[in-house]
């Protein structure tokens, strides 16, 4: 047995070298591109403030209302009309103006699903604030940003509003207050 | 005996060996070849990124959509040579909105694509989010001739997702188009989310 390990050790260096190699580049190296491809999540807690593109953004306010069906309250029974609300302030130097797409996450039982922001949330009886936008569009001042999505019953408890600005691939994930 | 037993399991192994053959699917679209859930007129359908239920189907000369709530003028009155079939469905997507463009109805060898020229709110045009449900109808252009054959009284609407099937699910209601009535005019309701979401 000695003998045979000698007479061939290099075969078996050659091995133990070679084939994890072997392994790693057929199944590690894509699972680790995979990931660096992924969108950068900066995840930012209930009442903090994140600096993007020259403004503070601040999720000040958040509410959850329950569907008693489309004769009631104008929300379909089953569902629920999540809204936040977004602070925008310009701070000093130039702010950009690229617009932002907005939608609530919800990540219940491992999986992700989302919901996007409703541009006529007057539809199901709800009215912004008179000095709120329901659009994402900074134009350099500041700004109430105020997002309403209609999802299933449920979804609040596990979401957060996840926000994007313009084709760029950092979602800024803004926790809810609870 | 022992050379009795290698012969019994060589022998065997060879049998398996040809079953495992000649069951193989012959060709590589049998391989990858997409997952049909079928059901009925009333039936809730279920595959991973989509549920169905078809509530009515309705045979028409004429579609009454004067339901068009938009921009500009669209007419109230779509006629046909043919006939219009209409399947009124509930739809709820699962994980993320889905596009119904791919939705098509059988009738043999023959396959009809939805209509698009229902106006807006049509379902096509309502991405309700992930287990919200909306209901709408989906029109078909069908002539008289794919009506009156045989393959009408098996009619299958189906629904895939996306261009590629490949061993995804794809929901397909079974329907008895051979003795349906035709109305004159028929009234197209615009599509709408209910109650009920999950």
């Amino acid at each position: 047995m000695r003998a045979w390990l000698r007479r061939n050790r290099v075969a078996l260096v050659a091995i133990g070298v070679f084939a994890p190699a072997l392994v790693w580049v057929l199944y590690g190296l894509p699972v680790v591109n995979q990931a660096d491809n992924g969108p950068r999540i900066v995840e930012v807690a209930a009442g903090d403030t994140v600096e993007i593109q020259g403004y503070e953004w601040t999720l000040t306010a958040n509410i959850e209302i329950a569907g008693e069906g489309i004769p009631a309250n104008k929300i379909p029974g089953g569902d629920a009309l999540v809204a936040a609300l977004v602070e925008v302030r310009a701070v000093d130097g130039t702010p950009g103006e690229e617009s932002c797409t907005a939608t609530l996450t919800s990540r219940a039982n491992g999986v992700e699903r989302s919901w996007r922001a409703e541009s006529l949330p007057s539809e199901y009886g709800y009215g912004l604030q008179s000095t709120s936008a329901s659009y994402c569009s900074p134009a350099g001042d500041d700004f109430d940003y105020e997002m309403v999505f209609l999802t299933p019953d449920g979804a609040y408890e596990t979401s957060t509003v996840d926000l994007v600005m313009g084709t760029e691939s950092t979602v800024y994930r803004f926790a809810l207050e609870r | 005996m022992n050379r009795l037993r290698v012969i019994a399991a060589i022998a065997a192994l060879l049998v398996i060996a040809g079953l495992a053959v000649g069951t193989a699917p012959t060709t590589d679209d049998d391989v990858v070849a997409p997952f049909t859930v079928r059901g009925g007129l009333g039936d809730t359908i279920e595959t991973r990124v989509l549920t169905v239920e078809a509530l009515d189907v309705t045979r028409a000369a004429s579609l009454d959509v004067s339901y068009f709530e938009g921009l500009g003028t669209y007419p109230s009155q779509l006629d046909t040579d043919a006939n219009w079939i209409v399947v009124t469905v509930r739809l709820t997507a699962t994980i993320a909105p889905v596009s119904l463009s791919n939705a098509r109805l059988s009738i043999g060898d023959e396959e009809f694509r939805a209509s698009e020229f229902l106006p807006r709110p049509s379902i096509n045009d309502l991405l309700a989010g992930p287990g919200i449900p909306v209901v709408g109808s989906l029109a078909f252009e069908v002539s008289d001739a794919a009506l009156a054959s045989g393959a009408a009284g098996s009619a299958e609407l189906s629904f895939p997702t996306q261009f590629s099937t490949q061993l995804d699910e794809i929901a397909t209601v079974e329907l008895d188009l051979s003795d349906l009535d035709s109305v004159a005019d028929y009234r197209v309701a615009k599509a709408v989310i209910v109650d009920g979401g999950e």
